[in-house]
């Protein structure tokens, strides 16, 4: 198995903060020493890291957050928010903080590829984390798991 | 009227990028979205298109496929291309500037940079007396 890289948390958690920031202004709070977990009704989407190393980046979120997050890029009402728009949501702001995660994680002259966000099921979500970043986000819950 | 084709496997990444393509003055342009590279092609053949902003990594045809159709083609090969992809780093983006991009941009893409981009593209000429691009 590799190893974690060295600045992994600094890297995530500002790859989190910045994709939020800039793609849906919301400013989620990095929670440290806790690890929630999620009901059945949670979306979670999961990424393919494929190179130079094999592992996964998961997001695990709440249903109503995850409708929010959608309103708030949208300009939408949370409850105009349809299930396909809220989930393509989430797997672009997975796919982004995916990017800039391995950006700061990896040297900059190195080549790095993901593979596309997709659905997950909630075994995949929790089996196996590497490390595990939560986030509190307008009084809700998200988190991100990474697996090397 | 100007055509930016604007390929992306996400809609909320096609409507983010669009979005911040009228907030830099292309508020007259016509948008034509493509759900990735394949799809992205075929409305070439069809439009006469002014720009195409692409995503790199979609399924069926990605955007480094597309980039280097388009630059092979002789009808297609002066239309610049502006490839954005969360995916962007110093080598990825010598990599695709070497297979013809205009520009790489980093996702999610803002407005300063897309103008800072667009300003290197758009003649003087056809910005209008307000200031926008297109």
């Amino acid at each position: 198995m590799t190893e974690l890289p060295g600045n992994h948390t600094a890297a995530m958690v500002d790859a989190v903060v910045e994709t939020f920031e800039n793609l849906a202004f919301m400013e989620p709070e990095h929670l440290t020493g806790e690890r929630p977990s999620f009901g059945e009704t949670a979306i979670r989407y999961r990424l393919a890291i494929t190179s130079p190393f094999a592992g996964w980046i998961r997001l695990t979120i709440e249903k109503d957050l995850a409708a929010s997050i959608a309103g708030t890029v949208w300009s939408l009402d949370p409850a105009e928010v349809e299930d396909q728009l809220c989930r393509d949501n989430i797997a672009e702001i997975l796919n982004t903080i995916a990017g800039r995660f391995m950006k700061a994680a990896i040297p900059g002259d190195q080549l790095f590829a993901l593979g596309l966000p997709e659905p997950c099921e909630p075994e995949d979500a929790t089996a196996g984390a590497g490390a595990t970043y939560p986030f509190l986000l307008e009084d809700g819950l998200f988190r991100i798991d990474l697996v090397i | 009227m100007k055509k930016i084709l604007v390929a992306d496997d996400s809609s909320t990444a096609r409507m983010f990028v669009i979005r911040c393509l009228q907030i830099v003055g292309c508020r007259d342009a016509e948008f034509l979205p493509a759900a990735n590279g394949r799809e992205a092609y075929d409305t070439l053949k069809g439009q006469e298109v002014d720009l195409i902003v692409t995503d790199l990594n979609m399924p069926e045809m990605d955007g480094a496929t597309l980039l280097k159709k388009v630059k092979a083609s002789p009808r297609f090969h002066d239309i610049p291309v502006i490839v954005i992809t969360s995916g962007y780093n110093p080598a990825k983006s010598e990599e695709l500037q070497k297979m013809g991009a205009m520009a790489v941009m980093e996702k999610p893409v803002s407005p300063p940079a897309l103008m800072a981009v667009l300003t290197t593209f758009i003649q003087p000429e056809e910005k209008s007396n307000d200031g926008a691009a297109w």
